[in-house]
């Protein structure tokens, strides 16, 4: 792990020379091939350097962030063109790409936590200073707030943790167990506020409206995965808890889903519709991993990794229509199959991954999560149900009322779509059709 | 009897001086005054304390010299309060 | 400062006497060592020209002397106990030691003073009272040993320090108040270990010196002016507010880890509730630490069209810059130098 830490660093002085944009980007992507040929399917850790080291847990989320680092600066290219900062916000995103490879890629829960803190920074720096509004400051308070306010409790239950075995590591801290309700409540929360869970989803829309592209890509990409990957490696020893508690919150989040679906129903929005979504669909991954069956780990994790991609691709797209018109309102976004008929086939190929229709990795991803929530209640097939309506009712909504219909008459002049929008559609679509054909790299993880 | 001499007075008059302190004054010279008069009880106090040391009074002398000390300093912020207040009253300063 | 020599006398005797208290085998030198460093540091405060500091200079006399008066009371209360065995109560008289300890370093039931006494001065003077003239009675207050004080101490000091700058708009005051708030911290270390404390005192001195440096050079007091300030390039003014949160504690700066070592330390003494309520009145003045970076993280915001040019010369800009690397990279140096070790 540490030749990609190296390379990542000594990218850092690379982003303080002009005009090398598209060099770094071009060297983002170059990194991540090289991770993807690293891939060795091992289910314990390997890579294992200082004290770093990759499963095949850490194996995708790493080469996700990677990925969607790469496409994120792909997709923010007004930042290149009109300067705005350009070294500091290359800067930022290369420094938020190596604390969350390195958060994914610790074998200590300590340095977990140590980083996933410490990913916070950049996205806060991302959404205060490339952000559109004022209210950019409400937004970055919401998000650093509601993280650290739980993650501080954390803290204090990891020291506990380490007390009491000895230990930091998740290889050996799979051996004990720890039946103390405090304890479980501290080391959960963080995640489930990271998830976010419904309830304490509330920093997220607001992020995510208030962030610039990349930061919205980050956020919905990696940010909420991190709240995923956290419950997936201190799940192991809590599990005993978790067994008494889990109905709360897989109770909340499948309701929850319900409700916020409805709420994205009634948005107008872009974006605001987009986050809501998600947290929709990591209600789901939340239900699912709550379970602790092997399915809903599985779907748990082949969720997370298709939502990455699936979001960050639609976040991608409403940010096209944002540079054309102006506006992120659905009255406003009406009608664009009038303008870009080809830009619709990618609202059309990503809304349909994100409810979920067949040949994409969501498929695989919600089969495996229903499978294992169905089994741990029946009741809860009425929510499932209702979810996964809502979900497809959303999805419909979102694309037909963006692309169908009359167009919005206040449009004057208007650019199509560029080869590198193109582009980054197809790398966001490409990975999510293709995984499914070698769908046991994320289902089989465990 | 002696005892009452050696303890109660001592803290009472000390307390006492405490409280003249802290009492909202009107001029500065007289929260210095009553701070003098602190001095003084502690000076007492450890004279008590060394007499029954067999008579080894050469701290007070040291205890002494930092209370002139304290007390020309109290007096010379006194000085500049006026120079640059014009008078010594509490109620002129800026509560802040 | 350098060109006036009494400040220079002034200077080396407030730190004799500082040292006098640290180094003293008996209270009565440290009660000594404290009469010296109270002497020497009013007259470096006091300036004939200037309305507000004397009068912080007047405002820090009184409470310096009253406290320690107390403290020489209480002391020879304490000797007289050992020499007799009489009704004195030992914890009654080590708890008014600690109190005018506390008075003299300006923890939390006994901080009013210390806000209103940094308005006055300037950054140089705040420096010295938020730091240095805090070794000596946080010292005193190690060798004493009753928790119950202590504890409540603590706890006031971080929430009186968190609660209290929400509402400031001068920079000394929100610096004073998180000087409250990371003195709790200070405290709280204490009680384990005084090595922890050092660290802690350590890291705390260097970032708030980062901080007054820059004010100081730039002569900023108001939050406002924050927002119109110009120096020539924002990635200054950015790295600059970054030290703000690494004062707060933010994990992947410096600041984290003396958080990190007293955490670690109270949680291996079980200290859970004290260790909570620390944690959350640090995250209230995170809050205010981030309203002040504001203007900095912002990278477009309104700003006026003309321009103030306030250089820095070159030698104040290495060490600025010398200073804030390792402010924002010490967490990864850190691990470093300790592999070296």
């Amino acid at each position: 792990m540490l030749k990609i830490i190296l390379f990542l660093v000594f990218l850092l002085p690379v982003c303080f020379i002009n005009n090398m944009y598209w060099m770094v980007q071009i060297m983002l992507f170059f990194i991540s091939f090289i991770f993807l040929l690293m891939n060795n399917f091992m289910n314990y850790w390997s890579e294992i350097s200082y004290f770093l080291g990759c499963d095949m847990l850490s194996y995708g989320l790493v080469l996700l962030s990677l990925w969607i680092c790469s496409l994120m600066l792909m997709a923010s290219e007004s930042v290149n063109k009109y300067n705005n900062y350009k070294n500091l916000f290359l800067l930022n995103i290369v420094v938020l790409l190596i604390l969350l490879i390195l958060t994914f890629s610790s074998m200590s829960l300590f340095m977990f936590y140590l980083f996933f803190e410490s990913s916070l920074i950049p996205t806060l720096f991302l959404i205060l200073g490339w952000g559109y509004q004022p209210e950019r400051l409400q937004a970055g308070v919401y998000l650093l707030f509601y993280t650290l306010l739980v993650s501080l409790p954390m803290l204090i239950g990891i020291f506990y943790v380490m007390n009491k075995t000895g230990s930091m590591n998740f290889y050996l801290m799979n051996n004990f167990m720890f039946n103390y309700d405090l304890l479980y409540f501290c080391l959960l929360c963080a995640f489930l506020v990271k998830m976010p869970m419904f309830l304490v989803h509330l920093w997220l829309p607001k992020a995510h409206v208030e962030a610039p592209v990349s930061g919205s890509m980050i956020l919905a990409g990696i940010m909420l995965k991190l709240g995923g990957y956290g419950l997936l490696r201190v799940i192991s020893f809590i599990q005993l808890m978790n067994l008494k508690y889990s109905f709360v919150w897989i109770s909340i989040s499948l309701v929850g889903g319900v409700l916020v679906s409805l709420v994205c129903l009634r948005q107008t929005d872009l974006k605001s519709l987009i986050a809501y979504s998600s947290v929709a669909h990591m209600g789901i991954v939340l239900s699912g991993l709550l379970t602790m069956t092997y399915w809903g780990l599985s779907g748990s994790y082949t969720l997370m990794i298709a939502h990455g991609l699936c979001s960050s691709g639609l976040f991608c797209l409403a940010n096209v229509s944002y540079e054309r018109l102006g506006s992120r309102s659905l009255l406003i976004n009406k009608g664009m199959l009038n303008f870009m008929p080809s830009m619709s086939l990618w609202w059309f190929l990503l809304s349909s991954a994100n409810m979920a229709a067949p040949p994409t990795l969501n498929l695989l991803g919600e089969i495996s999560l229903l499978n294992s929530i169905v089994s741990w209640s029946w009741v809860s097939m009425i929510m499932l149900s209702l979810l996964s309506f809502f979900s497809a009712a959303y999805t419909l909504y979102l694309y037909s009322f963006s692309q169908h219909g009359k167009l919005f008459s206040g449009v004057y002049a208007f650019s199509g779509g560029k080869i590198r929008e193109y582009l980054l559609m197809l790398l966001h679509w490409l990975p999510l059709n293709l995984l499914i054909l070698k769908g046991e790299s994320c289902m089989l993880w465990l | 009897m002696i005892m009452i001499l050696y303890w109660s007075l001592p803290m009472i008059l000390f307390i006492l001086g405490l409280f003249c302190f802290v009492s909202n004054r009107k001029h500065l010279l007289s929260m210095l005054l009553s701070l003098e008069f602190i001095v003084l009880i502690l000076f007492f106090m450890l004279f008590i304390y060394l007499n029954m040391l067999n008579y080894e009074s050469y701290f007070s002398m040291m205890f002494l010299t930092f209370s002139v000390c304290e007390g020309a300093l109290g007096l010379s912020i006194l000085v500049s309060m006026i120079r640059t207040h014009g008078n010594d009253y509490f109620q002129s300063f800026n509560i802040m | 400062m350098f060109n006036n020599s009494s400040k220079i006398l002034f200077i080396t005797v407030m730190i004799i006497g500082t040292l006098i208290t640290v180094t003293s085998n008996s209270w009565l030198g440290a009660w000594m060592g404290l009469e010296i460093n109270l002497l020497s540091f009013i007259p470096l405060l006091s300036d004939n020209n200037n309305l507000t500091s004397t009068e912080s200079s007047l405002k820090y006399f009184l409470t310096q002397a009253l406290a320690s008066t107390v403290l020489l009371f209480s002391v020879i209360l304490l000797m007289l106990k050992n020499n007799f065995n009489n009704e004195v109560n030992e914890s009654f008289t080590s708890m008014m030691i600690m109190s005018s300890l506390l008075l003299k370093s300006g923890a939390a039931p006994f901080h009013f003073w210390f806000p209103n006494m940094m308005e006055g001065l300037n950054w140089m003077n705040s420096l010295l009272l938020m730091t240095w003239q805090k070794i000596a009675p946080l010292m005193l207050i190690s060798y004493l040993n009753i928790k119950e004080l202590l504890l409540i101490s603590v706890i006031l000091s971080v929430i009186v320090g968190a609660i209290g700058g929400l509402n400031q708009t001068s920079l000394r005051k929100l610096m004073s108040f998180s000087s409250i708030n990371h003195l709790g911290w200070m405290l709280s270390s204490l009680m384990i270990s005084e090595s922890i404390w050092l660290v802690y005192f350590l890291f705390y001195s260097f970032l708030s010196f980062i901080l007054t440096f820059m004010f100081n050079i730039f002569k900023l007091f108001h939050l406002n002016q924050l927002f119109s300030w110009f120096i020539n390039s924002k990635i200054l003014k950015f790295t600059l507010f970054m030290n703000f949160l690494s004062l707060g504690g933010l994990p992947p700066f410096l600041g984290f880890l003396p958080k990190w070592l007293v955490i670690q330390q109270l949680t291996s003494c079980n200290q859970y509730f004290l260790l909570t309520a620390m944690m959350m009145s640090t995250l209230i003045t995170l809050f205010f630490y981030l309203r002040i970076c504001y203007s900095a993280f912002m990278l477009n915001y309104f700003e006026n069209n003309w321009m103030m040019t306030l250089n820095m010369n070159n030698f104040n800009m290495n060490l600025y810059l010398i200073l804030t690397f390792f402010s924002i990279f010490g967490l990864i140096l850190i691990s470093l130098f300790f592999f070296m070790l």
